[in-house]
């Protein structure tokens, strides 16, 4: 029994110790930088200047900080719905004894492995540019010149291009996941209800669904924390402008405070700490509500 | 036993691999040794100091501008023994640096914008002032530069301005003479006619990236009221009370509602700008870099023209007032080697060096003394050396991170013909 504590500790010690060197003291630190007005970043503790909680009063009141939120929710909220509806289409199709499941299913999630820059160059240059895109091109062909003179990347439809395009990205990881629950799913459920007369589309709603709720929940907590990271795609979308109206998220807000934009552009770390607290918390909201809303141990098999 | 045999190989293989790759690198790593010392040695020549200075360069290594430096860096160490080593961060120095130096990074010195250098950056940096004196450096330098970064810094000198950039109009010299134009506009109502008379030889007069809005928005405001009043009015969304606002927004809008501007215009990043280089528009709005990038992009040898942006009716500013800015070298404080890296700076910023960076990249050479511009440039030095006020990039328009957002969407929703004057200033003052 000795010798297996002594054990324990040793090989959890270094993963305790690397737990709050990397995740534990900067997660502190930006707590409490967030009560501060901190010039640069890195700037030493006694520089710090005491302001309370005025930084989340200034970000209540500040309407591009209340912009990106709304941005960030349209993405969870419309993107959500479409990439796990679909995601989840797939998964079931997959699933269904289809021939070449694994060509269709390494296809789908392709998108996964590539860098996000370059797929946002791909879209931007081949599928939205409004000379030579695959859009206007296609309009083009079938004679609609007002549809193909559209411009995707600027004005009311560019928050609708960059939504599209991170979402047509993002199937592929939560289709695997949900294939791995239906195939968790025993056969001889899917076997009774076919003997039963049910069809396939009748399962799908009446056995599939119900049994992913677990696997739902997994998916959901995902795509948010996905979606409050999101930054790549969106600086993508301003470039070469630090950020814009439309596209817009707290995680670029939250690094043009901390960085600034420009050489007399007033920073702010402990506002962008401040922005990253929120957000945590907005993550530990949606991961408490969700967990209390789908109970996943309800059935069993 | 077929297990065993199957383990027994693996094994085999795996130490096989080990040791072969562990030569290879072995001999790999030596060899590469063996290369750089001898390169360094033939570099350095007969001197070898055994100094070593640290450089975080705000350019990437394929850039025209880091080709030169390096070229200028191995001189130094044939000429000093000084070894430079070259950290190519690319642009996201401005987010490394501070936490780099804060973090007892060995840095000597660096460069990014002037501006960023000397405001977000200054407290890590040395005064070069005896140093400058000693060597005669001011008088190399476009004063209205050095102004700006010694009142950024208190008086102190901080910074080695280089590649200074102004901005105007750029256009190509062909179209305006197949369109008959004899003059470029001094004043803004001169710069319509100019426009109808190329419209009429069937191209586009203008165009713009979506990031030029901006631009276009804050020259013409200036021109009305002043770059203090524009940032006064910014600072405290006085729009409604500056009927100049109204004005030059009803201006920049008649650009796109008379079809001035190209019909992709404002158009994304780099489309707008490509336009000229494709011959299918005339003018833009933009900084001395653009006619080097157009060509680049587009493969074409455009025939550059430059002209200030006009003056208005009433206005207060006219081609005396231009954005200009510039890169920067910064010493830093805690180098050991401040002398040695003001040293090799100067080499770099001024002289056959500084001659090369215009050169390769078409820039605006940073030493005064150097009096030859590329020619896709040359056409602005007449009015660079007049200039007698410097704008901001965007008369400051970009300042605020808690407003230019929604400045820069009404300013597209503007362009695009969706909202009027009146509407613009009216959206703006309720975003307060």
């Amino acid at each position: 029994m000795k010798q297996n504590k002594k054990m324990i500790v040793c090989f959890l010690t270094p993963a305790l110790i690397f737990f709050v060197a990397a995740f534990l003291y900067p997660i502190c630190r930006t707590v409490v930088m967030s009560l501060f007005k901190v010039e640069s970043i890195s700037d030493p503790v006694g520089l710090w200047e005491f302001v309370g909680l005025s930084n989340f009063a200034d970000l209540a009141e500040t309407t591009i900080f209340q912009v990106a939120m709304i941005n960030m929710l349209k993405i969870w909220l419309i993107g959500g719905i479409l990439v796990l509806s679909v995601a989840l289409l797939f998964a079931g199709i997959l699933t269904s004894g289809i021939v070449g499941k694994n060509v269709y299913r390494a296809i789908i999630y392709v998108p996964n492995i590539i860098n996000a820059v370059a797929m946002s160059t791909m879209w931007i240059n081949y599928v939205y540019n409004k000379r030579f895109g695959l859009l206007h091109n296609f309009f083009t062909w079938i004679g609609a010149d007002g549809l193909a003179k559209l411009d995707y990347m600027n004005g009311s439809l560019k928050f609708v291009s960059l939504l599209i395009a991170f979402c047509f990205g993002s199937v592929g990881y939560f289709m695997l996941i949900f294939m791995s629950g239906i195939e968790q799913i025993p056969g001889d459920v899917f076997e009774a209800a076919t003997i039963d007369g049910a069809g396939k589309i009748k399962q799908f709603f009446t056995i599939t669904c119900p049994l992913l709720k677990g696997t739902f929940k997994t998916c959901l907590t995902f795509w948010t924390v996905s979606v409050v990271g999101f930054f790549v795609w969106s600086q993508m979308w301003s470039a070469p402008l630090a950020s814009e109206m439309s596209t817009i998220t707290p995680f670029i807000y939250m690094y043009n405070v901390t960085f600034g934009t420009m050489g007399n552009v007033e920073r702010n770390g402990g506002l962008g700490a401040a922005v990253g607290v929120v957000m945590a918390l907005v993550v530990l909201v949606v991961f408490f509500v969700v967990g209390r809303l789908v109970k996943d141990d309800d059935l069993e098999l | 036993m077929k297990r065993k045999l199957l383990a027994m190989t693996l094994v085999g293989i795996t130490a096989t691999t080990m040791i072969m790759s562990g030569c290879g690198g072995n001999s790999d790593t030596k060899e590469e040794g063996g290369n750089e010392g001898s390169k360094k040695e033939e570099a350095a020549g007969e001197k070898d100091s055994g100094k070593e200075m640290t450089y975080w360069s705000m350019w990437n290594s394929t850039e025209g501008q880091a080709k030169v430096i390096q070229e200028a860096a191995e001189a130094y160490e044939k000429e000093t023994g000084i070894h430079i080593n070259i950290e190519w961060k690319g642009r996201d120095i401005k987010t490394l640096i501070g936490p780099a130096l804060d973090a007892g990074e060995d840095v000597d010195f660096f460069d990014t914008d002037y501006m960023m250098l000397t405001q977000q950056n200054g407290k890590y940096l040395a005064d070069l002032t005896d140093m400058a004196a000693a060597a005669d450096y001011e008088k190399h330098i476009m004063p209205i530069l050095l102004d700006n970064v010694k009142e950024w810094s208190d008086g102190a000198l901080k910074a080695m301005p280089y590649q200074p950039y102004t901005t105007g109009v750029w256009y190509d010299k062909a179209m305006f003479e197949k369109a008959g134009v004899k003059e470029t506009p001094e004043t803004f109502d001169e710069l319509l006619e100019v426009c109808e008379q190329l419209k009429k030889s069937s191209v586009n007069p203008m165009t713009c990236n979506s990031d030029g809005v901006t631009l276009l928005y804050g020259y013409q405001l200036a021109r009305y009221v002043g770059q203090d009043k524009v940032l006064e009015t910014l600072d405290n969304a006085d729009w409604a009370n500056v009927p100049e606002a109204k004005k030059a927004a009803d201006d920049i809008r008649t650009l796109f509602d008379k079809g001035y501007m190209s019909e992709y215009a404002p158009a994304n990043y780099p489309e707008g700008q490509n336009e000229i280089g494709f011959g299918e528009s005339c003018m833009i709005l933009n900084a001395s870099w653009i006619p080097n990038e157009i060509n680049q992009n587009t493969g074409a040898t455009v025939d550059w023209g430059f002209f200030p942006w006009p003056s208005v009716e009433g206005g207060v500013d006219g081609p005396e007032a231009s954005m200009v800015g510039s890169q920067g070298f910064g010493i830093v404080e805690k180098s050991e080697y401040k002398q040695e890296a003001f040293d090799f700076l100067l080499t770099v910023v001024t002289g056959d060096y500084d001659s090369k960076m215009a050169e390769a990249v078409a820039s605006i050479p940073s030493d005064v003394e150097n009096t030859k511009w590329p020619e896709s440039v040359s056409g602005a030095e007449p009015y660079f050396k007049e200039m007698t006020k410097t704008y901001q990039w965007a008369v400051g328009l970009e300042n605020n991170p808690t407003y230019k957002e929604i400045l820069y969407d009404n300013l597209i929703k503007l362009t695009k013909l969706e909202l009027d004057g009146q509407s613009f200033v009216d959206t703006m003052t309720a975003a307060k």
